[in-house]
């Protein structure tokens, strides 16, 4: 069949309802040769307020460098204890008898709890089934059981040591065949099949679309657990005062957290303040999901004095939420052309024995990439699979990288089959300005193409491409994200109040908080910006929930995009009551006055010849000191304009997507196998640069945790668990083995973000292991197609190889 | 650490507080090693990895199985392996910190550093391959801790510095209040309680030597070996082999040292280097883990013993031969 889609009959659905694909000159796009383009890629013409686009310096780079910033186990309390956590040894066991005394005996210990010193009810973000400690039952290696608080933290391990548990162990399902087996053992008893969750959809008709594409491809991919690997580990302070408890947690979701530490406590919402430390690296593992909290302030409660307990960073290994495994089948059709017509995803993603947020991860996984191309048709079946191994949740890229695994190889394979150079090809595909996706994505300000033409020409992919060097090779890929999503219920807004003080400054309130990415800077800018003062005269607050404005925190790329509206509109608000204070105060029209440099500016009134200054202080301290004087203050708020989606995942999830073209060059050693990433060009649609240096370390951040999840980290297991769970077995990429990176953003200019800002901090991860899997494959004929990808993986392929060459020979 | 609770006795290393003892003259050590319960301390990094950790062996060493961990009891180790309670730190010590060149030999004390010996310029030309073994060991700072006793002494067959000592032919110094004697490096863990090594001693090599380290990190992150190898060779100016040696770690029982006495003579070529490899690979049990199975490991010993003795070939016939020009 031919290319042409729609001769004699009308298209059954467009794949995009916006534009559909112009049908371009498959003939190879002439790399542009680079213009020299302003690091804030910013749409030439349009012009920003200076704090803007800018190299601002960190507003907390002095106390973090200085070693001020107070960390969650910084926190100091008086007469504070140290908590330790007894942990199950056993992947699937029924608890029998807990004998505590001899713990509860020991100097120094002041209390010692179990399951039954909770209050018996179980939580999670999603579909409750994890008990503050085990009842009855443990259903992973390092699943909680019973706590200890102390004098010290070295007397609480002991006294947790002095604890005896008696098990009766029970079969374990260690894997995702097995859990999906016939009369496979139940993680839960009420998830029969172990099925935590599942959905399917079939949009478009895709084996009519799939009956009508000349090429098909087809494969099976599968991810694994990937650790976040932060510098600080979980951690919470806990203090009661009568029946309500102050948590100091490093959370990146302080609000959310409270919700469900209030669930698991059995305590009312307001009974639990949360107040976030400093967050030594969040990248979606510390979005209270786990118990490390809720042991904290059962413990405290016991003890009646604060405790403390931190994770080691064994317990982080063993029982956060590492990133969620996937086995994804994708069949990919193409006309001959190379116009995309369908996909059919057939999805299967492990849960581990409690469900945090990998439901929500599935649904990413399984839709998001969609925007990308203008498919035809869709269709997918997802299933969340219970596993007696450590829960899996959140983890930067959120379920796009495990996704993006799978679907970019089999575009990578397409190519090939259709012997069409993959910039090409995803030109021929990409989603523009106007898109709307097949599960109602609504693609606004979209630069696409513009990243991948960049990507290709930063790598050099035509030249190197047609002058192959042995064992080299190359692979592009691209990925889509957004800017917030809807998943919390059908809000993913943001406030902030903007207060401007006696003195002329600024200071936002907003519950947002900082995990490290240089989240409470760009506020200052976006306030700066809006307010006319100086970024060293904003502060921005840290989360507290009994103080701050309600959010969300930091996950799904939102806090740039929905905060900084938010924000931006708060400032925008306590402007324009400044200015109508000081045309009080002065007897001029608000109209005539404007703000700059801290200053009120004005032009000189009737008859004077000099313009009016008035410094801001000046006119907030004459707003408040008279009688019945008032504060300056603005508060605004912003909804993120999307849709909830609907439990088959239709629904446009965020205001604004930001997108990604990266591209990479490799060696593989045939000897060893041993892989070595020369190049890596990414190029990111994140709207306007706010601020360069942090965009460009979000991109660097994320490229080389994509490295990791590619090539360097991993486990060594047994009986359901890591043999060694710390740093010496599991390896984060080091600067040793960072390729040379090209890291570029494109012009681009969201209309709905805040100075024209969408989201930057997780895009930049998601393609990285698909592009250094097909690149290998490039390099040396062997695709790897479950990570990590080993030297080891790669070297028996290449034998293989050889000796089926061998045999051919014979 | 983690508690897992193992429904036994924590089998780790006592968490009671150590006394820490610091002599001023070696005499002084060998005394206090003496008193029961006392371990010798050298830059005190797998000290106190193992008490933080609670493991009886370095938990950070690779060489150690996890079932090898779990079945380790106190009685099976050798004594100076025992929970201590007291720690006699030799270190600093003075008559263990030099590098002492006499006409036939290299003298290394126990407590320099692996820093040390990395940048040693005179070690650099003599014994690469010890050179190149200390400055793969994990990172500067760490390289900074480790002493070369400390580090030997560990009897840990993935560390790099013993795999590298054995192809050279080391001996070991070994020291108590009333004996003296010498230990191989794979007798190390004969050591006594009460017994310290004092140094490493090596031949000065004579001739057309050379040798080559080669250590595979299967990641490209600094790590312990997925294999490592040590070669060293010598040539007589027909290009034989008069001397030949190499040693294997990461493996059972290692660094083992191979077999290689009745090549010698050969023609230092691709020929005995292939035997060499074929040799390793054949008399070594590699384990698997995190780095590699051990069917991989093994092909990775041929190819690593491959590299690492035509690394010391090339630098044998660098070195001009002893009668002149004779092509
Ligand atoms: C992050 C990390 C990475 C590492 N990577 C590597 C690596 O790549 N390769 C490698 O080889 N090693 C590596 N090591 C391990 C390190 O080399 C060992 O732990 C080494 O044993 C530490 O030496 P030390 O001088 O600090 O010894 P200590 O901790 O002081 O002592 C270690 C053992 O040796 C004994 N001992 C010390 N000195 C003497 C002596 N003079 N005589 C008799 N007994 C003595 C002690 O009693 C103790 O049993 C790594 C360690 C870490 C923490």
């Amino acid at each position: 069949m031919t290319a042409d889609l729609n001769r004699g009959k009308e298209p059954m659905t467009a794949g995009f309802r916006g534009k559909a694909p112009t049908p371009v000159d498959v003939t190879r796009e002439v790399p542009t040769p680079t213009r020299e383009l302003p690091v804030t890629g910013l749409p030439s013409g349009r012009v920003l307020p200076p704090p803007i686009g800018s190299a601002v310096e960190r507003i907390d780079a002095a106390e973090k460098v200085s070693g001020e910033a107070v960390y969650a186990g910084d926190v100091r309390l008086p007469r504070m204890l140290h908590g330790a956590v007894l942990r199950s040894p056993h992947a699937s066991a029924r608890v029998v008898r807990i004998d505590t005394s001899r713990a509860e005996r020991l100097p120094g210990v002041h209390a010692v709890i179990t399951g039954a010193d909770t209050a018996r009810i179980r939580w999670g973000a999603f579909r409750p089934d994890l008990y503050p400690l085990a009842i009855g039952r443990v259903r992973y290696v390092g699943d909680e059981v019973a706590a200890v608080a102390a004098t010290d933290a070295e007397t609480a391990r002991r006294a947790a040591e002095l604890i005896s548990v008696e098990y009766e162990v029970l079969p374990a399902v260690l894997g995702l065949d097995e859990a999906l087996a016939e009369g496979a053992p139940l993680v839960h008893d009420d998830a029969p099949g172990n099925v935590a969750h599942e959905f399917a959809f079939d949009r478009g008709g895709a084996d009519e679309w799939f009956a009508r594409s000349d090429v098909i491809v087809e494969g099976v991919w599968q991810s694994a657990r990937q650790w976040h690997g932060s510098i600080e580990t979980i951690g919470c302070t806990a203090e009661w005062s009568r029946d309500r408890v102050t948590l100091w947690v490093n959370t990146q979701t302080p609000f959310l957290a409270r919700q469900r530490y209030a669930t698991a406590l059995g305590l009312p919402t307001r009974s639990v303040r949360v107040i976030q430390t400093e967050v030594g690296g969040g990248f979606g593992g510390k979005s209270g999901d786990d118990n490390t909290s809720v042991i904290c302030a059962i413990l405290a409660r016991r003890a009646g004095r604060p405790v403390q307990l931190l994770n080691t960073r064994e317990e982080e290994f063993l029982a956060s939420r590492p990133r969620t495994p996937m086995r994804c089948r994708v069949r990919l059709g193409f006309t001959s052309d190379g116009l995309v017509t369908a996909k059919d995803l057939d999805l299967i993603a492990d849960n581990g024995a409690y469900t945090g947020k990998s439901q929500a991860v599935l649904g990413a996984a399984t839709v998001r990439h969609d925007a990308l191309f203008a498919y035809r048709a869709v269709r997918a079946r997802s299933r969340l699979v219970y596993t007696n191994l450590v829960p899996t949740g959140a983890f930067r890229g959120f379920g796009n990288p495990s996704a993006d695994w799978a679907v970019g190889q089999a575009w990578d394979l397409a190519a090939a089959r259709l012997g069409i150079e993959m910039p090409d090809l995803l030109l021929l595909n990409a989603v523009e300005e106007g898109g709307v996706s097949l599960h109602n994505h609504r693609i606004g300000s979209c630069e696409l193409k513009q990243c991948i033409r960049k990507a290709a020409t930063a790598i050099g992919w035509y030249e190197k491409r047609s002058n192959p060097t042995p064992h080299r090779g190359f692979a592009m890929g691209v990925s889509v994200h957004v800017s917030g999503r809807r998943s919390f219920g059908d809000y993913d807004g943001s406030s902030a109040i903007v207060r401007l003080t006696e003195d002329g400054r600024a200071v936002v309130i907003t519950g947002e908080g900082e995990i490290g990415t240089g989240a409470r800077t760009t506020l200052a800018q976006i306030a700066a910006a809006e307010l006319g003062l100086a970024v060293a005269d904003v502060t921005v607050t840290r989360p507290d929930t009994d103080l701050t404005t309600h959010a969300l925190g930091a996950l799904a790329s939102r806090v740039t995009y929905v905060a900084g509206n938010a924000v931006k509109r708060a400032a925008a608000q306590a402007c324009e009551r400044l200015l109508a204070a000081a045309s009080r105060q002065l007897g001029r029209p608000a109209s005539e006055l404007r703000v700059e440099d801290g200053l009120v500016h004005a032009p000189p009134a009737l008859g004077e010849d000099v313009p009016v200054r008035l410094p801001v202080g000046v006119v907030v301290r004459a707003e408040l000191y008279r009688p019945n004087g008032e504060p300056v203050v603005g508060l605004g708020s912003f909804d993120n304009p999307s849709e909830f989606p609907d439990g088959v995942r239709y629904g446009n999830e965020s205001g604004a997507y930001n997108f990604a073209a990266e591209a990479a060059e490799v060696e593989v050693d045939p000897a060893t196998g041993a892989v070595t990433v020369l190049e890596l060009a990414a190029v990111v649609d994140c709207g306007t640069v706010l601020n360069p240096p942090l965009a460009e370390g979000q991109v660097e951040g994320a490229i080389a945790q994509g490295i990791g999840m590619a090539l360097t980290e991993r486990f060594d297991w047994a009986g359901g668990a890591p043999t060694r769970p710390n740093f010496v077995d599991y390896k984060l990429p080091t600067s040793q083995i960072m390729p040379r990176l090209h890291v570029e953003f494109a012009d681009s200019y969201e209309p709905t973000g805040p100075f024209g800002a969408k989201g930057v901090g997780e895009i930049a991860l998601d393609p990285v292991a698909s592009i250094v899997a097909s690149a290998v494959a490039d390099a040396v004929g062997v695709r790897v197609h479950e990570l990590p990808i080993t030297a080891e993986k790669i070297f028996w392929g290449i034998r293989s190889a050889t000796d089926r060459r061998d045999g051919d020979r014979r | 650490m983690t508690i897992l609770d193992r429904g036994l006795p924590s089998p780790g290393v006592s968490p009671d507080p150590m006394v820490l003892l610091t002599p001023r003259s070696l005499d002084e050590a060998l005394h206090l090693l003496t008193a029961e319960g006392a371990a010798v301390l050298g830059g005190g990094v797998g000290h106190t990895l193992r008490r933080h950790d609670r493991h009886r062996r370095d938990p950070t060493s690779s060489g150690s199985s996890p079932e090898r961990d779990a079945i380790s009891q106190t009685s099976s180790d050798p004594p100076h392996k025992r929970d201590a309670t007291s720690l006699v730190s030799v270190g600093s010590l003075p008559e263990l910190r030099t590098i002492l060149w006499s006409g036939e030999h290299v003298t290394i004390g126990a407590g320099v550093r692996l820093g040390e010996i990395e940048a040693d310029e005179r070690l650099v030309r003599t014994w690469p391959i010890v050179t190149e073994a200390a400055g793969s060991v994990a990172t500067g700072r760490i390289r900074r801790l480790v002493t070369l006793g400390g580090n030997v002494a560990a009897g840990d067959d993935s560390h790099d510095l013993p795999v590298a000592l054995a192809a050279a032919g080391a001996v070991l110094t070994v020291r108590s209040v009333s004996s003296t004697r010498t230990l191989r490096i794979g007798e190390v863990n004969d050591l006594g309680g009460d017994e310290l090594i004092q140094d490493v001693r090596l031949p000065i090599p004579s001739g057309r030597a050379g040798s080559a380290y080669e250590k595979f990190l299967s990641r490209g992150v600094w790590e312990y070996a997925c294999v490592n190898v040590g070669a060293v060779v010598r040539l007589d100016d027909a290009g034989a082999a008069r001397r030949l040696s190499l040693a294997v770690g990461s493996v059972t029982g290692g660094p083992v040292v191979i077999d290689l006495a009745d090549l010698r003579g050969s023609v230092a070529g691709g020929v005995l280097i292939d035997e060499v490899a074929r040799r390793a690979a054949a008399s070594t049990r590699p384990y698997g883990d995190v780095k590699g199975s051990a069917e991989y490991k093994t092909r990775m010993i041929a190819e690593f013993s491959r590299r690492a003795m035509t690394g010391a070939v090339r630098r044998a016939e660098e070195t001009p031969r002893s009668g002149g020009e004779s092509t």
